[in-house]
């Protein structure tokens, strides 16, 4: 029996909440001169229009292939609400048509209505069979359907397969999730499919039922650290380097691969890959030398030059040797490290080297002590040693402080810039010298690991989590999203909790620092943020320019920020918009919309019979939408791209860099910037075109991933992954969004 | 106060620093004169040097990404200590 049922309502609003932001911002860094440029993303709003949009989605949205999966096949969660408050829920398997098969109820399938904010309770398994491909047979796959409650009241689905060591795959979001608080007592809802796949056969379901029981939390994070003038950078638990921070000279942008070590100079990094090959990123003479052969046990940066042991243990330095500092001595050696004019290392018997120049005779950077030591850390112009039972000594300039450690045991040591931090036996932090950011007043805590770098310094806690302080650039932002919205330089990011957090642009006009609350939407724009509060009412946070933060009051579902105004939609579809409206762009039609876009100076609406209509600047006719039907849009710097109802892309304005060149195919989600253009296949993946060369930072050279989403700021484009975790590529050109080829938002994949 | 006169008044207080500086002045000893905290006497000498390397990279577009990295290093940390450049 099938009972393919299109009045059937989809489970709430999940994909409509995502909101649309664009982002012009003025010259930041002194290295980097880009313009600004923005974009903007869709979000739904009324239900009506929501139903529509979600049924167009469905037939070809999250696609979970795995590397190397072959075979899959589509399913949905259902659930209904009890009498008794509880939810009772199930699943469905697509048939052969169209069609839905019958509701699989597993023997655990109640949601109790008393459960805990954010805690994941599991189902009893259930199967699935996944169907064959060619003359192969078909694969039953165990699965069972996760849920929570989130602050707002409601519950939260997903899906996740038992894997043949019977341990839980990674959770499968439908994109339609949410079960509304509001819900009719007995009638059944559905989330959007998702698709299930597998390779190989999947073990058979445990006969036995169990108790809902919490998923496991998230693996640990990191296994280093590193800090230079003002970016930091870190190993993930799987070898990947994040970093964030300053990334005006892309040394917060690391390339792919495995590492084992990461080291940070003043405006580029370095790490050790695990085959043993140095990567070095960023602007110096340090990184243009790089060693391109040879095999390495160990890397050190300096200020602009850059001394490794190689695995013989002899030493070789490179980059900046204006002073001798890059003339590495022969020997056997086991650490090193380099500074301003000088480097020293530790050699396998233990005792210190210096060599390089002390510029003006005063500093005794060179005087490095006699003894034995087992560790060694180089700062500009003093450096610090530790001796077998934990004492310090430190030598060379002390103008601030930098070599006065406290007297104590300590297990690790850094030398920055002109502090110094280290780690006591008992696990926590002391530092002195230079702190003009407070980069030598570190937080209470156990650590395992610190970096001293300029004007910041981080520390690897003993639970494997970041911190650094100093100056505000926050630490590696992570978490799991729902959402995801770039700005002009920074990206904001809706938890499943409702909370938002944003990174990036620190220390520039707060647009990154949210409110408390929690939020149903967000929207990045460029020098500011906005959200909707999980009340409908509106929150902004950054510059108060034109008015951007003077929010209208009442009640609204959809919200979508631009370079200097933001426009949101009432519960009733109507557009409201604010900030600067030199060009029009405050003056949105009357009816009700769907969607809204917000450029540099124009607006696009997706109104509720799925047309557009678009309002403000039309220099270079970006507003000239087509006519259609759609069921998304985005809005740029001068031209416009939307999401025909059939998944094709088509594009209008400016194309100047081939912006609207969009290419065939049939895709799930749109999103521009001022000068490139990305959307999302329907398998997932990613593709970009448009750019001006002159502005090139990688941001349009999507990876392979899977995404669910996909948002472009200013420099760079981020996705949405199945599981929340959000990637990024590109770079932001001043206070970067952190970035590393394998990051995903606080847990490096 | 305006943003214009807060900016001329830090101008001054960080050029007292670097005569302090130059003159054999301890971190301690500039702060103490200048009746502000030695952290607070770093933030002023911090955000001053950093907008005049700003102003002046701006000034120099020619300069390459690495040169105006050395640049900054040397400069910053010379200035500081009250030093004449080499």
């Amino acid at each position: 029996m099938s009972t393919a049922d299109p009045a059937e309502p989809a489970l709430s609003e999940f994909v409509a909440r995502r909101p649309s932001a664009t982002a012009p911002v003025a010259p930041r860094s002194r290295i980097c001169r880009a313009r600004p440029r923005r974009v903007t993303r869709s979000g739904l709003a009324a239900a009506v229009a929501v139903v529509a949009v979600l049924a167009a989605v469905a037939v070809s949205s999250p696609v979970a292939a795995q590397s190397g999966d072959d075979r899959s096949d589509e399913v949905r969660i259902v659930a209904r609400r009890l009498a008794d408050a509880r939810l009772e829920f199930g699943l469905q398997q697509r048939d052969a048509g169209d069609s839905w098969g019958e509701r699989m109820l597993p023997t655990q399938r109640f949601f109790p209505a008393d459960a805990a904010v954010d805690r994941w309770l599991r189902s009893s398994p259930l199967t699935v069979r996944v169907a064959a491909s060619g003359d192969e047979d078909a694969v039953d796959v165990a699965v069972r359907i996760v849920a929570r409650k989130v602050a707002d009241g409601r519950v939260e689905f997903g899906l996740r397969k038992v894997q043949s060591d019977g341990t839980l795959s990674g959770t499968l979001l439908p994109r339609s999730r949410f079960f509304p608080t509001d819900a009719a007592v007995g009638r059944w809802l559905q989330s959007t499919p998702v698709s299930v796949t597998t390779t190989r056969p999947a073990s058979a379901a445990p006969t036995t039922p169990t108790a809902p029981e919490p998923a496991p939390e998230p693996a640990a994070r990191y296994t280093g650290v590193a800090a230079g003038y003002a970016h930091a950078c870190a190993i993930g638990s799987e070898g990947s380097v994040v970093c964030w921070g300053d990334n005006s000279a892309g040394q917060a942008s690391p390339p792919p691969g495995r590492f084992s070590a990461v080291t940070a100079g003043a405006w580029y990094s370095c790490a050790l890959r695990t085959d043993g090959a140095i990567a070095c990123w960023g602007e110096s003479d340090a990184v243009a030398e790089t060693p391109t052969s040879g095999q390495f046990e160990a890397v050190a940066a300096g200020s602009s030059h850059a001394c490794a042991v190689r695995t013989g243990q002899t030493l070789t330095c490179w980059g900046n040797n204006d002073d001798g500092q890059a003339d590495a001595p022969g020997g056997q050696f086991a650490a090193v490290g380099g500074g301003n004019f000088h480097s020293c290392a530790l050699s396998t018997g233990g005792t210190i080297t210096c060599w390089g120049t002390d510029p003006h005779g005063i500093f005794g950077q060179l005087d490095a002590p006699s003894g034995q030591f087992t560790t060694l850390s180089v700062g500009n112009a003093h450096s610090c040693a530790l001796q077998a039972d934990g004492t310090a000594a430190c030598w060379g300039s002390n103008d601030t402080g930098e070599t006065d450690l406290p007297s104590a045991q300590f297990s690790a040591v850094a030398a920055g810039a002109s502090h110094t931090c280290a780690i006591r036996t008992s696990g926590t932090i002391a530092c002195t010298g230079w702190n003009s950011d407070g980069q030598a007043d570190p937080p209470a805590g156990q650590f395992s690991a610190v970096a001293a770098g300029g004007r910041l310094s981080c520390g690897l806690g003993t639970d494997s989590g970041i911190r650094c302080w100093g100056l505000d650039v926050a630490g590696p932002w992570g978490g799991q999203f729902t959402a995801i919205d770039a700005g002009d330089a920074h990206l904001c990011g809706l938890g499943a909790d409702g909370t938002v957090s944003c990174a990036g642009a620190a220390g520039l006009f707060g647009q990154s620092e949210v409110p408390e609350g929690r939020f149903i939407a967000v929207a990045a724009g460029d020098r500011h943020s906005c959200g909707v509060r999980a009340d409908g009412s509106i929150a902004c946070w950054g510059s108060t320019a034109y008015g951007l933060l003077n929010a209208p009051t009442g009640e609204f579902n959809t919200i979508a920020a631009g370079g200097w105004h933001t426009c949101a939609l009432r519960s009733n579809g109507t557009a409201t918009c604010w900030g600067s409206g030199r060009y029009g762009e405050l003056s949105p039609p009357p009816g009700a919309f769907s969607a809204l876009a917000v450029g540099w100076w124009h607006v696009c609406g997706l109104r509720s019979d799925a047309s557009i209509a678009c309002w403000g600047s039309n220099s270079e006719a970006q507003t000239a939408a087509p006519e259609g039907n759609f069921q998304a849009i985005a809005a740029g710097r001068s031209h416009s791209c939307a999401l025909r109802s059939d998944g094709t892309v088509t594009c209008w304005g400016s194309n100047r860099y081939g912006q609207t060149d969009a290419p065939s195919g049939e895709f799930t989600d749109i999103t521009v910037n001022d000068w490139h253009s990305c959307a999302l296949r329907t398998d997932g993946t990613v593709t970009c075109w448009g750019n001006n060369p002159d502005e090139d930072f990688g941001q349009a050279d999507a990876p392979e991933d899977r995404f669910t989403a996909v948002t472009a700021g200013r420099g760079f484009t981020c996705g949405l992954h199945e599981d929340g975790t959000a990637r990024c590529w590109g770079r932001s050109p001043w206070t970067a969004i952190p970035s590393g080829a394998e990051f995903a938002s606080g847990r490096p994949a | 106060m305006t943003a214009a006169s807060e900016v001329a008044l830090e101008d001054l207080r960080h050029g007292t620093i670097l005569a302090a500086r130059a003159a054999g002045a301890s971190w301690a000893d500039v702060a103490s004169a200048l009746g502000i905290a030695t952290d607070e006497a770093q933030k002023v000498y911090t955000r001053v040097a950093w907008r005049r390397l700003d102003a002046a990279a701006n000034l120099n577009l020619d300069v390459s990404d690495a040169e105006a990295n050395d640049l900054a290093v040397r400069v910053i940390s010379e200035e500081r200590l009250g030093l004449p450049l080499p």
